[in-house]
C-alpha cells in the first residue's frame, strides 16, 4: 500500500467529453490531495463487479413476443420498448460501458500515481570492477582478467541491446500505456548504462570544455551523457564528417543593424560554460566555441494575437516547414503590445528536427541528451540569444511554449539562474516533453501536457515532480494510436491544449489565467508581431 | 433504493418467462447500484476524488433511470400476460 500525503500533491480530473472518450489526469498544483493507491485498487474492483452485474441485467432484459402472438397484437411494440431499455444512450449497455470506462480511468490514475511516487535515485556508486578496469594498467593485469574485462564490455553492449529490444517489444505488446512502459524501461536502462563511460566514474565529465558534476544526477541523466559520445561518433556519418560547435542566431525577418550578426555578442548571453559571456576587451567572443551571439532588432511581422494555448502550439507547423526548407533550427518570438503600450512575450520552440548530433541544426538529439542531463545545449543558448535579440526587457512577462524538445529547452531556460535575472519567465507550457528530471524554480509556473500513449514523455525515466508550480495534465483514452509514436505528434497536443479551458481543476485554471496574462491574450486592442530567429551551429 | 417488485393479481397463478426475466434484471440492477454505492472514496481526497465522486453519482443517476424504465416494462409485461390469459380463455381483450 502506498499513500501520498505531501501537501499540495496531486489531483485528478475526470472529464466525460462526449464522443471523444478522453481522460485527463492532473498531478501537481496547489490543491491539497491525499491518495491511497490501495484504495483506488479496491474502488476499481467494485466498479468492475458493478459493470459485470449490469451486463447480466442487460442479458436478462428480454421478452419473447412470439409467446404473446396472436393474442396480444402489440407484443412487438412492447418487445421494441424493452430492447430500447438496453441499447439507448441512457440504457443498460451504455451504463455498463460507462462503469467500465470509469474503472479504466481509475486504473490509469493508479498507475500514474504509482509512477509519480517513484523518485529517481541519484545515488552515485560506480561498481568497483569498473574503477579497476578504468584505472589499472592493462599490462599489469593477468590475461584471464583482461579476458573477463573484454567479456564484460561485450556484455554491456548486449545488455543495452537487450533493453532496447525489450522496450520496443513492450511498447508494442504491453497493456500498459506507452508513456509508462517507456519510463520504466528507460529507468532500467539508465541503471545499466550510467557507468559505461570510464570518464564518468570519478564523478564528473567534460562536455565541450565544461566540467559537469554527475554525482547528483539520476541514472538516466548520467546515461544521457554516456550516450553523447556514441551519438557524436554515429553522427559523423549523418553529418558527412562535418563537426560543428558554435551557435549562431540570425534574424530572418525585419531589418538588421549589422551585416554580420555574429559580430554582436550580447553581454549577458549564455554560454556552455554556464556563466555570463562578457564581451572580451577589443574583440568578439562570438566565434568562440559554445558562445551564442545575437543581433539586436525588435521589428517583426504582424500576426493574429493567439488567444489560447492551442493557438500558440498551432504556430509550430509553419515554423517546422520553414526549418525543413532551411535545414537550420528556428524559434518564433511573439510580441503582444496592449493598448497601454505594455509588452508581453511568447516564445515558441518546436521539437526535434534532426536525429543526429553536431550538425548545422541544433534541434537535434545532442540537444535532447544534454537537456535531459541538465546541461546547457546549443539550442538553449540559441533561444536565449534570440530572446535578447528580440528586445525582451527585464520585468516584461514571458510565456514559453515548446513541443517535445522545445518544452525541454523552454523549461531549462526558465530554470536557468542566469536568465532568471534577465527575463521574467512567468509560465512554461511543455507538450510531449520528458521534463521529469528538471527542477522548476519558484516564480515560474510550468504546465506539462502529456499523452499517456506517447512514449517520448517517458524518456526521462521519471515522472514529473508533483510540485505546486509544476502541473502535469496527462491525457489518455480516445482511439488507439495507429502507430508507435503517433500520439507524440503535434495535433495530439493542440487537441489536449484545447481541453485546458474546460477542466474543472482550480490549479489548471489558475495556470491558464496566468499564462494568458503573460501572453497578453485576454486584453482588447492588442497587437502581436512575430519574429522568427534562425538558430544554427557552425 | 430500488422499490420492491409489485405483485399484480393477474400473476397469482405464476410468473411468465418474460416477466421473470424483467424481474431478474431489476434485481440485478439493484445489486449493481448497491455495488456502486460502495465505490465512493473514503481516504482519497482532493480535486480528483471530488471528480470521481461526481462520476459515480452520475452512474447511480443513470442506473435509477433504467430502474424506472424496467419497472414500467414490468407493468407492460403484466398487462401482456393478463391479455394473453384472457385470449387463451376465449374471451376478448
Amino acid at each position: 500500500m502506498s499513500t501520498l500525503t505531501r501537501e499540495p500533491d496531486v489531483g485528478w480530473t475526470f472529464t466525460g467529453w462526449p464522443g471523444r472518450g478522453l481522460r485527463v489526469t492532473v498531478t501537481g498544483g496547489r490543491t491539497p490531495t491525499s491518495v491511497d493507491t490501495a484504495e483506488l485498487v479496491a474502488l476499481g474492483e467494485r466498479l468492475r463487479v458493478a459493470a459485470d452485474v449490469v451486463s447480466a441485467a442487460d442479458a436478462s432484459t428480454v421478452i419473447n413476443p412470439l409467446e404473446y402472438l396472436p393474442g396480444v397484437p402489440w407484443a412487438w411494440t412492447a418487445f421494441e420498448e424493452v430492447q430500447d431499455i438496453r441499447i439507448r444512450a441512457t440504457g443498460l449497455q451504455n451504463l455498463a460501458r460507462r462503469i467500465q470506462d470509469l474503472a479504466a480511468d481509475l486504473e490509469l490514475q493508479r498507475l500514474w500515481y504509482e509512477e509519480a511516487e517513484v523518485r529517481a535515485s541519484t545515488v552515485f556508486r560506480p561498481p568497483v570492477w569498473r574503477n579497476v578496469v578504468a584505472h589499472a594498467p592493462k599490462r599489469l593485469l593477468p590475461a584471464r582478467i583482461r579476458q573477463a574485462i573484454t567479456a564484460a564490455r561485450a556484455s554491456d553492449a548486449l545488455r543495452v541491446g537487450g533493453h532496447l529490444a525489450a522496450t520496443y517489444d513492450g511498447l508494442n505488446s504491453s497493456p500498459l500505456p506507452d508513456a509508462i512502459v517507456a519510463q520504466r524501461h528507460v529507468r532500467a536502462l539508465g541503471e545499466e548504462m550510467q557507468y559505461m563511460d570510464k570518464d564518468l566514474l570519478d564523478g564528473s565529465v567534460e562536455v565541450d570544455g565544461q566540467r559537469v558534476d554527475v554525482r547528483e544526477m539520476t541514472a538516466v541523466q548520467r546515461s544521457a551523457l554516456v550516450a553523447l559520445p556514441w551519438l557524436a561518433r554515429a553522427s559523423v556519418v549523418g553529418n558527412r564528417g562535418l563537426p560543428l560547435t558554435t551557435v549562431v542566431t540570425a534574424m530572418r525577418r525585419g531589418p538588421t543593424t549589422a551585416a554580420d550578426p555574429t559580430a554582436l555578442p550580447i553581454p549577458g548571453g549564455l554560454s556552455r560554460r554556464g556563466v555570463v559571456s562578457p564581451v572580451p576587451p577589443g574583440g568578439s567572443a562570438a566565434r568562440a566555441p559554445g558562445v551564442a551571439s545575437a543581433l539586436a532588432t525588435t521589428v517583426g511581422r504582424r500576426v493574429p494575437t493567439p488567444r489560447s494555448e492551442s493557438d500558440v502550439l498551432g504556430r509550430i507547423p509553419a515554423l517546422e516547414e520553414e526549418i525543413g526548407r532551411r535545414g537550420t533550427g528556428a524559434v518564433e518570438i511573439l510580441r503582444t503590445t496592449d493598448a497601454e503600450g505594455g509588452r508581453h512575450w511568447t516564445v515558441v520552440i518546436p521539437g526535434t528536427q534532426d536525429v543526429w548530433a553536431d550538425g548545422e541544426n541544433p534541434m537535434d538529439n545532442e540537444t535532447n541528451l544534454l537537456t535531459i542531463a541538465g546541461v546547457r545545449s546549443d539550442m538553449t543558448i540559441g533561444v536565449a540569444a534570440a530572446m535578447h535579440q528580440a528586445g525582451i526587457a527585464r520585468g516584461e512577462p514571458v510565456a514559453m511554449v515548446g513541443h517535445s524538445q522545445g518544452g525541454l529547452v523552454a523549461t531549462q531556460l526558465a530554470a536557468d539562474p542566469v536568465l532568471k535575472r534577465e527575463f521574467r519567465i512567468s509560465t512554461v507550457l511543455t507538450a510531449g516533453s520528458p521534463v521529469g528530471t528538471m527542477t522548476i524554480p519558484p516564480g515560474v509556473e510550468v504546465l506539462s501536457l502529456e499523452h499517456v500513449q506517447d512514449p517520448v514523455v517517458g524518456l526521462d525515466g521519471a515522472a514529473n515532480t508533483a510540485a505546486p508550480n509544476h502541473l502535469t495534465v496527462a491525457v489518455g483514452g480516445g482511439a488507439e494510436p495507429a502507430s508507435l509514436g503517433e500520439r507524440h505528434r503535434l495535433p495530439t497536443y493542440t487537441g489536449a491544449a484545447d481541453l485546458l479551458e474546460g477542466l474543472e481543476d482550480p490549479s489548471v485554471q489558475q495556470w491558464v489565467a496566468r499564462n494568458r496574462e503573460a501572453m497578453g491574450a485576454p486584453a482588447e486592442g492588442v497587437r502581436t508581431d512575430s519574429m522568427v530567429f534562425e538558430i544554427r551551429r557552425r | 433504493m430500488s422499490d420492491p417488485p409489485i405483485c399484480y393479481p393477474a400473476q397469482a397463478t405464476g410468473v411468465s418467462a418474460s416477466r421473470a426475466n424483467i424481474l431478474a434484471a431489476i434485481d440485478l440492477l439493484g445489486d449493481a447500484q448497491a455495488q456502486l454505492r460502495t465505490a465512493f472514496p473514503s481516504g482519497w481526497t482532493g480535486t480528483g476524488a471530488n471528480a470521481y465522486t461526481t462520476a459515480v453519482l452520475g452512474l447511480l443517476h443513470h442506473a435509477q433511470g433504467i430502474d424506472r424504465a424496467l419497472r414500467m416494462a414490468d407493468r407492460t409485461v403484466v398487462r401482456m400476460d393478463a391479455e394473453l390469459e384472457v385470449y387463451r380463455a376465449g374471451g376478448t381483450v
